[in-house]
Order: structure tokens, then sequence, then C-alpha cells
């Protein structure tokens, strides 16, 4: 694997990447599980809430606080993440490299072995989550899942996408639902986990400026999971969209309106046409060299925003636009000629060339960011694809204007969503 | 080259930085990173949307502008005559962008191959303003729908009404886009008169770093920057109303589509007046000191987090211009009401000895922390340098300073910015939670 400089089996399951990159002067360290996205979605969403709020260890976050403090301000992320069919348990932290710290101490290794310590060893007392943090994440949790509606392209993106795979897994929203959350208990959520540690593949990813001295420490003493049955939790692409497109039309408090529409592509990493249907929609909506930035907002000064935009390990397209409530019918008019000419070939050379550098141009810029590196990583192993960023822009490069034209035909609308308004609130102040 | 390049040398963190300035007045900075894939260049004038009143050098007539211009004004230069600029980068594989905040206009770009010729495009087209009346009114359509696309955000609406309680004048209480109504009466003369004073070499900046030669950048710039401008002898002058110390509101509240209230609560800062190292220095020890009372290791952050009146979107920041300054904190929280009285009660009784050096190391130590990984981000190194650029400051110097700030200085900005507690407190909920 390119830009792999390392990899080794700590044990049954469990991977360490080390990818390094003296140019960074911090490392960027990740745990991931890799979950089925199922009936157990909100628990898996709880579990890492629940886990940074302190292990054996460091029982609470003021003292894990001063931990990652005496250690330049490490930083602590943990969050689940939705890839596919799976759902994938994350914790993060990102800390100075040991070449930058005032008297040159060691501090990465320190930082993995703290990242292993909340998966490995959580506060479970007689076989349950301590009450008050299960509570308060579950709270919490609770909140996070019912603000989805703040960010409102975002929502739609996942409504549409939702709408479009009803009653397949992918359906299900990443932070999981309400209903289920209140079922959870600490004690269930506890023997639950017992059941992540046993089958979970996991995978560690280090980024930055390290050599294999700076985390021997943690190598010679690996997270030790117990006895392990490791079940790897498998994905798919989304079946064609069957019969007439759908309409969904929700109402919310809102000034501008979010069209969002779905498709299915039946393309996804490992379908030969994989590369062609990226340089198809970088065409369509990849930026502002594309059909829509340039008809919808500076032609006709409908959107601010407009894209096309893939979900590549379903094999699913979603466009968007932010528009005036009432332009809803001839924005459509317009994206749907966009569509048009992407299938009658209409794609002028520069067009094709502008989004083959583009895409290119993001390869390239992915090997600068910790966070992209990890995210290509933790991609190829959930997909199953083998290609490296450069097998990738090679690919790209060789691409014909008839490769991206016969991805068209395969691309199938399903669902228009279009998040509306109503009446406007109010404001007011006090002196 | 016919200009000098000064070198400046951060062993510490093992970087170079080279600056140079043309007789234009502009000035340029390099910091190569030959490891790096990607180069990015940053081209920004010392002009955003709280510039509203100003004289052009030489001239005694105040002009006063619709809010908004700035932010006009940096869409509009992306056009030209054929077609628009965009076009040129995608050609060149480059993504570029902009963006206008309160104080700054900033063009960009960050590509990985090609870049002598997009840095030739940035700079042609930031020189080369083509203002139509039909190109002006087809971009209100455009803007209009962004301004529509902020009205939905809670977070954006919450963060605007806070500042709109804190100041009664200053122009800072004006969103940076202006509102559908302001921007109805920006023409292209207005965009003309804004752009041939503030689009002047010598109220500008180049920031180029990544992957990058230092000796052909600056030939380029040389070729490629406007020449036929001299440095002006004075200064532009910007005028901003007087604002009073006190606050505006103690409270606003605004009813919009979201799941729970999210609130920021802003702290005057009466404070100002300067740049320079001095307001680099209030920045690093005002930051050091939030980061003491309300970061995750303080005692205060924990029982807020136990009670449930925060969660993990809490956050908070401080914000030092020349003319105003404000920490702010926010987030989520079911009751915004009883999180503000709490913090406030807390904050009160805190006496500055119950800062602890302990507290302190530890706050001074994440700050080191986080300002290195500025490094490791193309993006943000060049903005935050130019952010303090034109602020008269040089971000290369925050080690050092954060160095040398002690606990003594933190005590004393505790009991001049925070102890009195002079705060807004702005809300947006679901539904209105009081009456006025």
């Amino acid at each position: 694997m390119e830009g792999v400089y390392f990899r080794q089996q700590l044990g049954e399951g469990i991977n360490l990447y080390l990818v390094r990159e003296p140019k960074f002067k911090t490392v960027s360290m990740s745990i991931v599980m890799y979950r089925p996205l199922d009936e157990n979605a909100t628990g898996n969403a709880l579990i890492p809430h629940i886990l940074k709020r302190g292990c054996e260890d460091l029982k609470d976050t003021r003292a894990i606080q001063r931990f990652l403090g005496q250690r330049y301000g490490a930083s602590l992320n943990v969050d689940v993440l939705k890839k596919g069919d799976m759902q994938l348990i994350f914790l993060g932290s990102n800390v100075i490299s040991n070449k930058y710290t005032i008297k040159g101490e060691g501090v990465v290794s320190d930082i993995l072995k703290f990242l292993a310590g909340l998966v490995e060893r959580p506060l479970i007392e007689q076989d349950r989550f301590r009450d008050e943090y299960f509570v308060q994440e579950r709270d919490n949790l609770e909140r996070l899942i019912n603000s989805r509606i703040n960010n409102k392209i975002q929502y739609s993106i996942d409504r549409c996408y939702e709408e479009t795979t009803e009653g397949q897994p992918f359906s299900r929203y990443r932070y999981g639902d309400a209903v289920d959350l209140s079922r959870l208990t600490a004690e269930g959520l506890a023997g639950y986990y017992r059941t992540v540690l046993a089958e979970a593949p996991m995978d560690i990813f280090v980024v930055g400026d390290v050599d294999i001295a700076d985390i021997r420490d943690f190598l010679d003493n690996p997270p030790a999971l117990g006895e392990r049955k490791v079940k790897r939790p498998e994905g798919a692409v989304s079946p064609h969209w069957d019969g007439a497109p759908r309409e969904v039309v929700e109402h919310m408090d809102v000034n501008q309106g979010k069209l969002t529409i779905g498709y299915t592509t039946g393309i996804d990493y490992t379908h030969d046409q994989y590369v062609p249907l990226l340089v198809y929609a970088s065409i369509l909506g990849g930026g502002p060299h594309s059909k829509l930035f340039n008809n919808v907002r500076e032609r006709a000064s409908l959107a601010y925003y407009t894209f096309a935009r893939l979900e590549k390990l379903k094999g699913l397209m979603v466009i968007g636009a932010g528009i005036e409530i009432s332009n809803y019918q001839k924005t459509i008019a317009i994206i749907e000629e966009q569509l048009l000419q992407m299938r009658n070939g209409k794609i002028s050379d520069s067009e094709l060339v502008a989004a083959k550098m583009a895409l290119t141009n993001d390869l390239h810029s992915m090997k600068d960011s910790q966070m992209q590196i990890t995210d290509f990583l933790i991609n190829r192993i959930v997909s199953g694809h083998d290609m490296t960023p450069d097998d990738l822009i090679e690919k790209i490069n060789g691409i014909t204007r008839d490769e991206v034209v016969a991805v068209a035909d395969g691309i199938k609308q399903a669902v228009t969503y279009f998040l509306t308004g109503g009446g406007k609130a109010g404001k007011e102040e006090v002196k | 080259m016919t200009v000098p390049l000064e070198e400046l040398n951060m062993d510490r963190i093992r970087e170079k930085l080279y600056r140079s300035k043309l007789p234009s007045g502009l000035e340029v900075f390099i910091l190569p990173k030959k490891e790096y894939s990607k180069q990015f260049a940053i081209y920004t004038t010392n002009f955003g949307s709280v510039d509203m009143s100003f004289s052009v050098p030489g001239e005694k007539v105040v002009t006063e502008v619709p809010a908004g211009v700035a932010h006009f004004l940096e869409h509009k230069l992306f056009e030209e005559e054929e077609g628009n600029v965009f076009d040129r980068f995608s050609r060149l594989g480059a993504s570029a962008n902009a963006y206008t905040n309160f104080t700054t206009t900033a063009y960009l770009f960050s590509s990985t191959s090609n870049f002598y010729k997009c840095l030739e495009v940035l700079l042609q087209f930031v020189q080369s303003p083509h203002f139509t009346d039909e190109n002006v009114e087809k971009e209100k359509g455009i803007i209009s729908q962004e301004i529509r696309m902020y009205d939905d955000n809670g977070e954006w609406k919450s963060f605007f009404n806070m500042l709109q309680g804190l100041y009664h004048r200053h122009p800072v209480r004006v969103d940076i886009a202006g509102t559908v109504e302001s921007i109805s009466g920006i023409d292209k003369d207005v965009l003309y008169k804004c752009y041939n004073n503030f689009y002047h070499p010598d109220n500008m900046a180049l920031f180029v770093v990544g992957n990058v030669d230092i000796n052909e950048t600056m030939e380029l710039v040389e070729k490629n920057a406007k020449g036929n401008l001299a440095e002006r002898a004075e200064e532009i002058k910007r005028y901003y109303p007087e604002e009073p110390p006190s606050i505006h509101a103690e409270r606003i509240e605004q009813v919009l589509a979201v799941s729970q209230p999210i609130f920021n609560i802003g702290i005057k800062d009466t404070k100002v007046g300067f740049g320079g190292s001095d307001l680099l220095k209030k920045d690093i020890t005002t930051t050091i000191l939030l980061e003491m009372l309300f970061g995750k290791s303080s005692q205060l952050y924990q029982r807020l987090y136990d009670e449930g009146l925060i969660d993990d979107s809490f956050g908070f920041d401080y914000t030092a211009e020349k003319d105003y300054s404000y920490s702010m904190l926010g987030g989520e929280s079911p009751d915004p009401d009883k999180l503000h009285e709490i913090i406030k009660q807390a904050v009160t009784d805190t006496r500055p000895e119950d800062l602890t050096e302990e507290d302190f190391r530890l706050a001074r130590n994440k700050l080191l922390g986080r300002y290195l990984r500025n490094f490791d981000q193309l993006e943000y190194i060049a903005s935050n340098f130019i952010s303090y650029h034109f602020k008269g400051a040089n971000f290369l110097d925050f080690m050092g300073l954060l160095e040398q700030t002690d606990l003594g200085s933190v005590r004393e900005r505790f009991d001049e910015h925070i102890r009195p507690w002079a705060s807004t407190l702005s809300i947006v909920s679901p539904q209105q939670r009081r009456e006025g």
C-alpha cells in the first residue's frame, strides 16, 4: 500500500498502519472498530462517548484532560462514522511530534496507549457502564440526534439518501434514533460492548513524523482484547431504483428551500466504471468548472451553492441546491437539462480536462492532510479496493468522453426531496 | 530579482520565512515547504465588512458605502470580460476561492501543478476589475441566496445577534454580506470607488506557502504585481463611530427551526485601540485565561457538563482586533439562561489568586500544541499570518511571546476583562422562552 511504510498485526483482527511523513509537526492517531450498520446503530453511536469519559487508568474527564494537557494539549475526538453499510466506532487524537517537545520527551506512545486504554479498560463495574456517564452521554446523544435538523443542507442530503435507500441498512441515520436510544441500559450496552470487543475488526492508524522507535513501547504491549472471534461486516452497492422517481416534500420554518435529488448509479469502488463515474460527477457538479455551477448559479442566478456528490461506497449520487422556494420547478428544469447534456455527450474538451484536473488535484492534496490520509485508508479497507492515490490519478487521466457518457445511461433518478418553508420567525431584544 | 528578500529563521520549529516589500507597497511572504505536494497562495487586501466609512489618501471627503460592499466586490472580481476566473483556474487544475470577513478580503488557490501559472492568474485577476451594470445586477440574485442560506443557520444567527448585543454602533454588528436591502443599493461606481482605494498594493499582502521556489516566485510577483503604482504617502483613513464601553443589549433571542437552543455569550473587551505585538500579547494572555476558566480541565466545565447544560458543542474563543475585541462562549444548551447565570456567578466568585500556576502551565502548553498544529495546515498558517499582519503583528512571534507570558499578566487580564462581566446572551431557540 503506497504511503504505508509499516503495517503490523498486533493481535487477532487488530492491525496497526503507520504512515511516516516527516513533513508533519503533529502526529494523528486513530483507533477504529468496524460494525455492521444494523439495529445496534444507536448503541454503537453511544459507546465512544461513554468510553471517552474515563477508563480504569484515568477515571474522569478532569484526569483525562490533565493527562492530555501535560502532553501539549493533545486532542481527543470520538465519533461514529457511517461508511456504506458499516458503522465505525472512532477514537482519535492529535499530538505534537516527539521532535518538537520542549525537552525532547516522548508523547506519541503515551497517547497511543491512552487511546487503547479507553477501548480496552472501560469503566465497567458490576457488568454495567458507570450510571452517571451512561445517563449523561445518552442524554447528549439524544440531543445530537434531534439536532440533525439544525444543519439544513446536511439534513436534506441525509433525508434524500434515506428515502432513496428505504428499507436498506444504509437508510439508518449515522447516530441511530431516539426510540432505540430510550431502550438502551447501562447493563445491556456494557454486555453489547463485550461483543464488540470480541468481534469487531480493529485498525490503528498513525500518521506523522514518527519512527518505529517512537511507538516501540506500544507495539510491545499491544491492546489485549482477550479471546476474539472476529466478524468482518460486509457492504454492498445499492440496487438500482425500481420504478418511477418519487417526490418528497418536508416543511420546516426556513427562509431558503433545499432541493436535493437522489440517484442510483450501480457503481461502487470495485466496479470497472468507478473512475468514469468520478469524472462524470465532477463535470456535472464537482466545483466551479461544473455544469451545475455554471448554469444553475452563474447563468440563472438561482443558487449560491449547487453540487453533485457521490456516496462512493453505495454507488449513490445526490444533486443539491439552495434556492428561493418559488424557483423549485425552474431549478429542476435546469438540472434536468444538464443531466440530458451529459447523456447526449455534450461535454466540451475543457469540461473534461477541468474535471480530471480537479480530481487529480484533490488526490495529490490529500497527501498533505493526516485526516484525509487516514480516511483514504479506511475507505480502502471498507470497500476492499486496492488502488493507491497514484493509481487513481493515472486512471483518471486516461478516461475518455465516451467512457463518461457510458456512465450516464446507468444513472437513475430515485427521489426528489424538497425542504421547504413557512412563515418567518421573530427576534426579540432585551435592553 | 531587484527587491531584497529578508530571511526569518524559526529554528525551534524548523521553518524559514522570506519576506519582501515591492516599491508599490505590496508585501510578499513566502514559506517554502518542499515536502508538501501542495502550493497555496493567498492575496489579500486590508478591506473588510467594517470598512464602511473612509477617505482616500490625500482627500478630505468621507465616503460612506452600503453594508456588504467588501463581500460584493469579492464576488465580482471573479468576473472577467470573457467569462469567469474560475474557468482559468479549472483549466490549470487548481482550486480557487475567496472570502471576506470583518477586516479582510482574501483571494486564494491551492494547486499541485502549474503553480506559477496559477499565481500569475491570481495576481492578474485581482488587479483587473470588470464591473458592469449588468454583471452587478446579476450577482444580487446569487448573494441574496447566500444571505438566505445564512438566515437559516442557527449558529451564524446566534453569533451575529450576540455582536448586535455587544455593540451599539460599531459596524462589526452588521452582517458581513449585508442584507438583501443593503446590497440592492450597490452599483458599479461604489465598487470602483472601493476597489481603487483598498486594492492599492500598499494596502495588500501576498502569502505563499508549500512546494515552491523562492526566487521563481519572487520574480513572477515582481513581473505581474501592479508595478505602475507607487506606495501612497498617506494611509487610508477609516472612520468608526464612537463605541461606548457598555453593552447594547443583555439578552437577545430569536426563534428558528432548530432542535434545542443555540447560544453565544459575548464579553466585551474595552481595552482596545492598539495593534502590533501588544495586541498579539493581549490575544495570547486572554486565550490562556479563557482556557483556564472554561477549558475542559476546568472545574466549571466539568460542572456544566455534569449538569447537562453543555455538551461537546461547547467552545470559546477570543477575538482581538485593533478597534474591537471580545471573548465569546458558545454551543448548544437546553437552558442557556441558567447556564449564563451559573457562569456569571462562578466567574464573579473567582479571585485572581484562584488562578493557579499549575493550571496556567497546562493552558500555555495547550496553546503551544495548537500553534504547532497550524503549520500542518497550509491554509491555516497562511490566513492566520495575514490576519495578524494587517493588525501590525507577526504571527511567528507567537511562540516567543507565549513563553514570556506569566501568570501575573493572566490574572491582570482576568481583573480587567472577565471579572467585571459585561456580557450579552444570545439565544436561537425552537420557540420563545421568555417574554421581554
